[in-house]
């Protein structure tokens, strides 16, 4: 064995891997080549002194007690999962305010009524309820009674209102569209063979609707 | 619980180690005490060769067991609890090393222990062994991350190639290729110390056995 391939064994040799055969080869080697003596044997010193070394450092003493007391603390929340959160809670508060809207479209007008007159002004309040704290039992059903009738009436009079302005928002666009029509001809005309559904559908719509100094009056009225 | 499963040295048997990891996986406060108390001297002796701070090694320590219980679920038993452990320790390792460099620019890894003294001496040594012995880790100290990582668990840790493959997620080849560039690294900063003396030469043979 010259030196070149005991070098090429040495690595094999220090990480054990060397087959009993090589390593008696080796050996040999050395103990003829004073070069090769020396190079494995400050590897050997070396390995030696990193394996055998007593003092390596240790954990604190408190450390498993400290490590337990972040185990066993609330973990703050991560940013992403904050954001996640936050996210969530949007959607919610979102989907609340939409169910609210639809809840509050499809309520009768008497109930949007009563429900804006209370947010905005505090309880309606009447001649009659203000006389209610000092009236007698008896009289307080026919308190009642009156402010029913009275709430009945804003209610139907609001009812009114709401169904005249929407007809009245209806004949304004008719009126528009009729008046268009008649400034284009041209376009009347090649749209004859289609099927006139507006124009059947919305006088049916408007049919019965009150006249719009009624509609006037009724606003007044509000 | 007992800690029935321990050899004696703080390391415990394989189905000891199992069975902690599957209370610990449900939430065992006391199977993770244990857990970290028989691996807790092992990894920051490993951090701390790599890191050579004190307060790094600490901090990298506790993150990697905080790390490694948070995530127990993807926790292979193919593999050593240790295992898992080193590998996650020495991933933290190169990031805090990496985070410095950023911070102080171009960073001489082998510069990172000048201001932190060797482990005092607990045990009676000659001079001359004390001294081999800070000639040596000084040495080992620049190496590259890898090579040392590498050199520490082999020689100090008494890891195979195979588990040093496992722990640096490296091929083993890779492994072979770090321990053969750090011994010969080794060989060239040992040399100039013993090269003209050769009766220390020959303490070092001797202390080699």
């Amino acid at each position: 064995m010259n030196c070149s391939h005991a070098r090429n064994l040495f690595d094999a040799y220090l990480n054990g891997e060397l087959s009993n055969a090589l390593a008696t080869e080796l050996a040999a080697h050395r103990l003829q080549c004073s070069a090769c003596r020396h190079e494995l044997a400050l590897m050997e010193v070396a390995g030696h002194v990193m394996r055998s070394d007593p003092d390596d450092p240790k954990a604190p003493a408190d450390f498993t007690r400290r490590l337990m007391a972040c185990i066993e603390a609330p973990r703050p929340i991560p940013f992403y999962r904050r954001a996640k959160v936050v996210w969530a809670a949007g959607s919610m508060m979102a989907a609340a305010a939409c169910l609210t809207f639809v809840v509050t479209l499809r309520s009768g007008p008497e109930e949007r009524v009563k429900g804006a007159r209370q947010d905005f002004n505090g309880p309606v309040t009447t001649p009659e309820s203000n006389e209610a704290p000092n009236a007698p039992a008896a009289d307080i059903d026919a308190v009642t009674e009156a402010f029913q009738r009275r709430l009945e009436q804003e209610t139907s009079n609001t009812h009114k209102a709401v169904n005249s302005l929407e007809q009245a928002g209806r004949r304004t666009i008719l009126n528009t569209i009729q008046a268009l029509q008649a400034e284009s001809p041209d376009e009347e005309n090649a749209n004859q063979g289609a099927p006139p559904d507006n124009r059947a559908d919305a006088p049916d719509d408007t049919r019965g609707a009150p006249d719009a100094e009624d509609d006037a009056d009724q606003i007044e009225d509000l | 619980m007992s800690g029935g499963g321990d050899n004696g040295d703080g390391v415990l048997d394989r189905r000891a180690e199992k069975r902690l990891i599957d209370r610990a996986r449900r939430g065992d406060a006391h199977c993770m005490r244990e857990l970290i108390d028989a691996h807790k001297d092992r990894l920051f002796a490993f951090i701390w060769r790599i890191i050579r701070n004190h307060h790094d090694a600490e901090e990298i320590c506790q993150d990697a067991f905080l790390k490694a219980f948070a995530s127990l679920d993807t926790f292979s038993p193919q593999y050593r609890f240790s295992t898992w452990l080193f590998t996650i320790g020495y991933r933290l390792c190169l990031n805090s090393m990496r985070r410095k460099k950023a911070l102080s620019g171009d960073v001489d890894f082998s510069g990172m222990s000048a201001g932190e003294s060797t482990v005092a001496s607990v045990t009676a040594q000659s001079e001359e062994a004390r001294r081999l012995k800070e000639i040596v880790w000084r040495s080992v100290d620049r190496l590259s991350p890898p090579q040392r990582a590498a050199v520490v668990l082999f020689y100090r840790h008494e890891q195979s190639c195979q588990e040093i493959a496992q722990v640096l997620q490296l091929p083993v080849a890779t492994v072979k290729s770090h321990l053969h560039r750090a011994r010969a690294r080794l060989k060239e900063l040992l040399e100039p110390l013993v090269a003209d003396d050769s009766s220390r030469l020959r303490i070092l043979t001797e202390l080699a056995g």
